[in-house]
């Protein structure tokens, strides 16, 4: 692993909001093909880091390469070789899941003759085939999410964005997307990077960035990080278990104590409520 | 990403550098049209209010200036009716960026690897023609109203529509742009809309204005397109009655003038475009720091 080429490499990368710090000094680094998890209460700074890394937010300090351009000075050719699944729904609800997909291929200047093929791979893979004329409108949730990876990944991104990817879906659906993550990356080998506070799903990662208060805390194998962190010598039972042990909180009231800037911008992005 | 080899591909190098912007244009456009053939029923409703002006509005005063004899009011306002029924339209175009915002569709395209204004402008033109279909109704009536159908007054009325239609949705989109709800864009277009429309002088003669009234609709972009309605609508009126000339002048009176000089076409034209083309750099530049 130690010789595959970086993905992604941050070098003190940092974003405030006014008074508040969002993003502070993150040194971070990818390899290719790894399946890399940031994991961390809502308001830790890991929407950010992902909008910094997709160039749609700009860093105020520090800099940054993706796919081996600058995520500041090159925010095109980054664009090209991303693939993102929003942490909200983006899919059009009016057309079909086959016209979104289509829309997209436009956007990303797909060569036209591949557009079709690889939308019914894709769609295959996903096992969304035959919901590819249904108004998008009428898919459930779980159904939605397949489709907007199925989109991410039209382009054949060299790396993929997973924002909180199974956000607001019930436990089967989750399931479903989460192995399905899981599959894509094997058999298409795509660098993944995932945000997360469901701890099965970082389980799955390679390795995983815990971050608190916008830095990270720790970052290791997910077996690493019990091990390292357990207590009375023994192995930690599971990341929570880790999180409580770097931070001195819970990961799940950690939400609570943080009045997240990530809350913020979800809830004014959501206002009208996640549809599905 | 590897190009099939069918792709071939022009060699020229300006054109392969915005291609994706031309595709986005593209296809933004075709989107608006694949939602308004969705939706037909919107034609409909977005109607009814240019239709009651012209027939019941018209009908009515055409009985008032009847009385002091002259021509056929309806005839008279036809053009500004024309231009009245691509207004929402193009207003509802512009707006459902706002939607597009709130149900998240909004962040794949400004996430995409293209410039702003390839989508500003895809949205201008898939928006101007939905309005400019919304005119065609207007324009398909033109017999109620004893506008002949010579395929100069039919085309260039579409033409004249779409054109309005393009100002508007490029306007209306410099004040969605940075709306996060619908209903705060809409009481924005409701406070201009109709002030636009009837500073135009849609339903009245330009000149022997009260000094301010002259001014305020010199400054409206709207007087510059239905003007050229004018122009195409009104050889078919009927002002030969002196009276008729009187109350109402007569055609040649009846262009956009800056003091005594008359505004001609070119200008007019030239002016409305000029004023699309800065909006929809102002819309892209408001979507641009939104990110």
């Amino acid at each position: 692993m130690s010789d595959a080429p970086l993905d992604i490499r941050t070098t003190g990368l940092g974003k405030r909001y006014g008074d508040r710090v969002a993003v502070e000094a993150l040194d971070l680094e990818v390899t290719r093909g790894e399946l890399f998890g940031l994991l961390g209460p809502n308001g830790a700074g890991k929407s950010t880091t992902i909008g910094m890394l997709t160039t749609l937010v700009r860093p105020d300090s520090g800099s940054g390469e993706v796919a081996g351009f600058d995520i500041a000075r090159s925010r095109r050719d980054v664009r090209r070789r991303i693939g993102i699944v929003f942490q909200d729904p983006t899919l059009d609800i009016h057309l079909t899941v086959a016209e979104n997909l289509r829309f997209h291929a436009e956007l990303y200047d797909m060569p036209r003759a591949r557009i079709a093929p690889r939308i019914d791979d894709l769609l295959e893979l996903l096992e969304v085939s035959e919901r590819r004329g249904d108004l998008v409108r009428t898919l459930s949730g779980g159904l939605r999410r397949r489709v907007e990876l199925a989109r991410a990944l039209l382009h054949e991104p060299q790396v993929l964005f997973l924002d909180e990817p199974t956000l607001g879906l019930d436990p089967r659906a989750r399931a479903t997307v989460t192995e399905q993550v899981t599959r894509l990356r094997r058999e298409l080998g795509t660098t993944v990077v995932l945000t997360t506070h469901y701890l099965a799903e970082a389980d799955g990662c390679d390795r995983i960035a815990v971050m608190d208060q916008g830095g990270i805390v720790a970052l290791d194998t997910p077996a690493a990080l019990r091990a390292a962190h357990g207590q009375g010598g023994a192995p930690a039972a599971n990341l929570d278990e880790v999180f409580l042990a770097v931070t001195g909180r819970d990961l799940r009231d950690a939400d609570a104590l943080e009045p997240a800037l990530d809350d913020a911008r979800a809830a004014d992005r959501n206002r009208s409520g996640r549809s599905g | 990403m590897s190009a099939a080899p069918n792709d071939t591909r022009p060699p020229r190098r300006r054109f392969e550098r915005i291609r994706p912007e031309l595709r986005t244009v593209r296809m933004v456009a075709w989107r608006e049209l694949l939602i308004f053939r969705r939706n037909p029923q919107r034609l409909l409703v977005t109607l009814v209010q240019p239709l009651a002006f012209l027939l019941i509005l018209g009908t009515g005063l055409q009985a008032a200036a009847l009385a002091v004899g002259g021509i056929d009011y309806r005839t008279y306002i036809y053009p500004g009716v024309v231009g009245m029924a691509v207004l929402m339209p193009a207003f509802f175009a512009a707006g459902s960026v706002v939607y597009d915002r709130e149900f998240g569709f909004l962040r794949e395209m400004l996430a995409a690897p293209v410039d702003r204004w390839a989508i500003v402008l895809g949205k201008c033109i898939g928006g101007a023609t939905v309005a400019a279909l919304h005119g065609a109704v207007v324009v398909a009536a033109a017999g109620l109203v004893d506008v002949p159908y010579t395929a100069k007054i039919v085309f260039g009325l579409l033409g004249l529509a779409w054109l309005l239609g393009f100002l508007l949705v490029a306007l209306g989109l410099v004040l969605a742009a940075r709306a996060r709800q619908f209903q705060s864009y809409m009481s924005l277009v409701n406070l201009v809309a109709l002030p636009m429309l009837l500073a135009s002088g849609a339903l009245f003669p330009l000149s022997g204005l009260p000094n301010w009234l002259g001014v305020l609709t010199r400054l409206d972009p709207l007087a510059y397109i239905v003007d050229p309605m004018r122009r195409l609508v009104f050889p078919a009126l009927d002002f030969s009655e002196p009276i008729a000339q009187e109350v109402w002048l007569v055609p040649s009176e009846v262009r956009v003038t800056w003091g005594d000089w008359i505004v001609p076409l070119s200008l007019e034209l030239g002016i409305v475009t000029m004023l699309a083309l800065a909006a929809i750099f102002g819309a892209a530049r408001r979507f641009e720091r939104d990110q």
